[in-house]
This record gives structure tokens, sequence and C-alpha cells, in this order.
């Protein structure tokens, strides 16, 4: 079964992650209500980086595991309607390392995918737009687009 | 490097020491400077042999007529056949006191006596470092009998108290403490914030995106060895 694949080695990322992850990021696999683990959904935290746009902000991803993870990649959803030309109105990330048919390798760990996306908020890519708003702006409004960037980092502040 | 080699390898087949002078010396047929400094040598010579209380005990013995060697060397006119120790130092003493052996004998005794006095100290402070070391794990092996018992009706299961690895994580910092599982993390954060040199009120540690509240230890955060903490610093 597929699925002890998956839960197995999201059970080692977890115990990787524990010890070691980058300053600012956190993953965990969500708790259910009745106190249970659920390996196969991650609440996570990325930090805008520093000396960005996005810095001062923590945004919160969720990343959805298959059953056929790792051959195939997360989902990683931002909320809805979250800035970002390259990010579906409904907030999942377009990515091409989190892309099965194109940048996605088994290897490529949890702590890569966050901080892969990371890189993305402040460097779009333009040639693979997932949102009009965000596209436009960016392309044709680069003031506009900053001041926009800098007000949604103010809406996800720091834990302190 | 090659030179010192060669020496090296020769050193055993020929003494070249006693031929050859310490100082170069020029050669000069009006002066016979040169034979003075291999009188100066041969003191030299004396000065390190002195260390030694058995060679000691021979140059003695022929120390007398040291002197007379010195004259037949310039005599001779050839510093080659220079007496292997003689001790010019010990010999102006000699003359004077006909009996000096028996003084350096006693002296010797002396100084074996000290020597040997020294030993035994040394020993005898051993034994008392050890003996103390001793006392000092019995009483701690007492205490930590003595302990439980009086703990037994606070904690009864608990004699060991487990311990784990922390590790906290802020932007350019990464340490790691161990803690007892059982004891507030305050303590660590406070003992931390002196080290990293930051006021502990500025601080904020957080676990698993959460922020730690006062009283939390280890074991109420379900945390594992090296489980990271992070430390961020608040931004009002």
């Amino acid at each position: 079964m597929s699925g002890g694949i998956a839960r197995g080695r999201l059970a080692e990322e977890r115990k990787a992650w524990r010890k070691n992850h980058p300053h600012g990021f956190v993953a965990k696999p969500e708790t259910l209500q009745d106190g249970s683990v659920n390996l196969m959904a991650w609440h996570c935290t990325i930090p805008g980086k520093q000396g960005t746009d996005w810095e001062g902000g923590n945004f919160p991803i969720t990343l959805h595991f298959s059953e056929d993870y790792p051959s195939k990649p997360p989902k990683c959803k931002f909320p809805q309607g979250f800035f970002h030309p390259n990010v579906y109105p409904s907030g999942t990330v377009c990515l091409s390392i989190l892309n099965e048919d194109s940048g996605w390798r088994p290897a490529i760990t949890v702590k890569q995918i966050l901080v892969g996306i990371q890189d993305l908020l402040d460097q779009p890519n333009p040639a693979d737009p997932a949102q009009t708003e965000g596209y436009h702006m960016f392309i044709q409004e680069p003031v506009e687009y900053k001041k926009r960037v800098r007000q949604q980092s103010k809406q996800y502040p720091p834990l302190v | 490097m090659d030179q010192k080699v060669e020496l090296e390898e020769l050193e055993p087949l020929f003494d070249y020491s006693r031929m050859q002078p310490v100082n170069p010396v020029v050669f000069n047929d009006e002066s016979m400077d040169f034979l003075t400094l291999g009188g100066k040598r041969n003191k030299r010579k004396c000065g390190k042999v002195e260390n030694k209380d058995d060679e000691c005990i021979v140059v003695d013995l022929d120390g007398e007529d040291n002197k007379e060697h010195t004259k037949m060397v310039e005599d001779e006119e050839d510093w080659l056949p220079l007496p292997p120790p003689p001790m010019p130092i010990k010999s102006k003493t000699l003359p004077r006191d006909s009996k000096v052996d028996e003084t350096l004998n006693e002296l010797r005794l002396k100084k074996k006596e000290l020597t040997a006095f020294a030993h035994s100290s040394k020993a005898i402070m051993n034994e008392a470092i050890k003996a103390a070391k001793e006392e000092i794990h019995n009483s701690k092996s007492a205490a930590a009998k003595s302990e439980p018992q009086e703990q037994v009706k606070v904690k009864p299961q608990q004699v060991e108290r487990p311990k784990i690895i922390v590790s906290i994580q802020g932007k350019d910092v990464f340490k790691q403490f161990r803690v007892n599982k059982d004891e507030k993390l305050d303590k660590l954060f406070k003992a931390f914030a002196e080290r990293v040199k930051l006021n502990f009120e500025s601080l904020a540690f957080c676990f698993d995106g959460e922020k730690i509240h006062p009283g939390a230890t280890p074991a109420s955060l379900d945390m594992d060895d090296e489980d990271i903490i992070e430390m961020l610093v608040k931004s009002h």
C-alpha cells in the first residue's frame, strides 16, 4: 500500500524538521479535534525574507499530501485570495518544483518546498501567472504592486 | 636540514665537539687567545656536568690537577686532547678544604633526603586528595540515598529526573542545552538571554509555531531530544 510509504516518509520528514529547520519557519502536521495527528496535512508558516517587501509577514500555508506522495508533490495552499502573481485565486501555489510533470522529484523535502516558496514570494515568475490581479499589477504598476505586497505582509504579523 | 642530518650521522663516530672550539676562532700567530677560549669552554662544559651527581664524583678526583692540565694545554699549544669533564669551579673550592668530598657527599645525601621527602610528601598529598574525593563521593551517594527517602512523600516515582536536550534557534544563534524535562523553561530562557546578551523581556520563545507560556516545561510541550525552540525578538 502506497499510503504506508507516504506516511512513513512524512513521519521521517517531521522528525527531521523538529531537529533542524530554518529560522522562522513552522511546519507541523495538523492535529484533529480528537487529538490525533493527521500526517497528510501540514500547517506551515513561511516568513517573508528580510530586506524585501515581504519582510515582517508570516504567511500561513497548508501542505496537502496525497497517498501517492512522494511520487507526487503535495498541494501547497495559501489562504484564499492571497496576493501573488503565481498563486491561484484558491490560494494554491504554482511553482515548477511542485509540478508533478515538471520540477518535482520525490527527494525534495518539506524544508526545500517551504524555502522554495519563500524564494518565489519576492521573485514571481511572470511567465507563469496564476491570478490576474497580482500578475497585472506586477507587470503594469510596480509601485502599486510593492505597496500592495507591504500591506499584505502587515496582514500576517509575527506571533509576537 | 641536510647539514644537520650529516652532523647527526657523524656524531656517533667522532666527537668533533672536543676538537673544535664552539666559537669560531681566528687563528693568529701573534696572539694565543684561542687558548683562553678553550679554557672558557671547559668551564661551560663543567656547568653542564655539575648537574649530574655521579659524574661529579669522578671529576672531584682529578679536579686538583685541573689547573696543571690547563697549563699543559698551553704548553702543548694544542687544544685537541682536552680532558673530558674538568671542573674548574669545583677545583677553586677544592684546594681550600681537603674534606670537600665529605661535605659534598653530605650535601648529596641531604639532597637525596630532600628529594625523597618531596616524593613522599607528593604521595601523601595524592593520598589525601584521593581520600577527599572518596569522602565527597561517599557523601554524595549518601545524599543521593537519603534524598529519595526524604522526597518519597513528594515525588515517589521520580528518583532520577529525566533530562532532555533542547535547541534554541534565533536569527543568528543556535545553542543546545541539557535540562530537566520537568523544569520550567523560563529559567533556561533567562540564562539564554544573558548568554546572548539580549534583554529577556524583548524576547519571545515559540515551539512549533506557538508561543511558549510561562511555566511550560519540555514535558508539558511534549518535546523530544534536540527539538528546536525558536527565539524571536519582539517587534514592538
